[in-house]
């Protein structure tokens, strides 16, 4: 063993931390090394002293002020659970960013409807464009020898073979909606015109 | 250490966690000193010192359930303590960068604090002009060594507890302490000339 490594083991040698071979190496370079020796006292020495160092204890009123600190710490702590009323400090950071972009989700689906409602070329919906083709209230119509029915083709003939397109089967399907006086009306005029026909 | 005590340090805190306020007392009375040595011994201020002890009982009063029963409840407090001390020890070095920066003389950069050595028998005196060597010796070193040391020689805590109080692996810790004894040797060798 040399100097380098005795150093190296120096401490573990004291705080005989070591294997019984490496301690007997350790001693026996000891024994031939007056400067590690030397070292070696000094630090066992000093060792010696530290342990006995005079003890440092705290203040006469350390208990006192201790137990003052933490009173007033807990009522800092309730103080702060007590106090009422809004405070900006109490909202979270993260708050303020959910809060804005909601109100910019808002305002650009707002923005974009009141376009939509704007925008002529923008259609409406197919189950509106089907109620708006569909007129509300028809007028009667008289088939007459001078005005057949081939004659009008665009118009529609309530035939035996039509029959599905009655709005009475509409109503049955939907059993909320009720035709109107006036349509009903029509309807039967439309009946009788059929039967004279007939 | 805890045999001449009736309950043991994790059963006072298990205790105390449970709303035991005389367990806390007992805590206290059982680490005040132990504490103060090791603190005065990092910051050499006895004001100081006490003041780090006392931030540390506040600190376990008010986190008392952050302590969970898988280290010792030594290891802890002793963490806690250290970490504040070094906390002192950069608001100290940063005020002496301040006052460097301002080209001031430094009015607030206490002298070393020792206990008196007046009307000391001799063999008692040279104790103490010893001791006073060493402290010096020790507040030279650096932080990292200074930690290990006073832990290792004044404190006297196993190897394992230094481990987990500055959470590094046992290998480590050992070859700490022997740079940190070393270095010591270096400083008093020079302190003596």
């Amino acid at each position: 063993m040399n100097c380098y490594q005795f150093r190296n083991s120096i401490s573990n040698f004291i705080d005989e931390d070591l294997s019984f071979k490496n301690r007997q190496a350790l001693k026996s370079h000891l024994a031939d090394c007056p400067t590690c020796q030397k070292l070696y006292d000094s630090m066992l020495a000093t060792r010696q002293c530290m342990r006995n160092f005079s003890s440092v204890t705290v203040s006469e009123n350390f208990n006192l002020n201790l137990r003052n600190r933490i009173l007033s710490d807990r009522n800092a702590q309730i103080q702060r659970s007590m106090q009422k009323g809004f405070s900006l400090k109490r909202i979270p950071s993260f708050a303020y960013g959910f809060a804005a972009a909601i109100v910019a989700v808002a305002a650009g689906f707002l923005v974009l409807q009141s376009q939509s409602g704007d925008n002529p070329q923008i259609a409406p919906p197919p189950i509106v464009q089907q109620q708006m083709a569909q007129p509300l209230v028809r007028q009667p119509q008289r088939i007459t020898p001078a005005n057949p029915v081939q004659a009008q083709p665009q118009q529609r003939v309530i035939t035996a073979q039509n029959q599905s397109a009655r709005p009475d089967t509409i109503t049955k399907e939907d059993p909320g909606h009720e035709p109107s006086l006036e349509y009903k009306q029509n309807y039967q005029d439309k009946i009788k015109t059929v039967k004279d026909q007939q | 250490m805890n045999e001449k005590y009736q309950f043991s340090d994790e059963e006072l805190i298990s205790r105390f966690q449970s709303g035991d306020e005389g367990a806390f007392e007992e805590i206290v009375n059982r680490y005040a000193d132990r504490l103060m040595n090791f603190a005065y011994r990092f910051v050499l201020d006895r004001e100081e010192a006490e003041d780090i002890v006392q931030d540390t009982f506040l600190k376990v009063y008010q986190n008392r359930h952050a302590y969970k029963e898988i280290a010792k409840f030594s290891t802890w407090i002793y963490t806690i303590t250290g970490n504040l001390a070094k906390t002192i020890l950069r608001k100290r070095r940063n005020r002496k960068m301040f006052y460097f920066s301002r080209a001031v003389p430094e009015d607030h950069d206490k002298e070393i604090e020792f206990p008196s050595t007046e009307r000391l028998p001799d063999s008692k005196l040279e104790g103490k002009i010893e001791e006073q060597m060493i402290q010096r010796a020790i507040v030279k070193l650096p932080e990292h060594f200074r930690t290990v040391i006073i832990l290792r020689d004044i404190q006297d805590l196993s190897y394992e507890e230094i481990s987990n109080i500055i959470d590094a692996p046992l290998g480590t810790v050992k070859s700490r302490i022997n740079r940190a004894r070393l270095r010591l040797q270096d400083e008093l060798k020079h302190l003596r000339e």
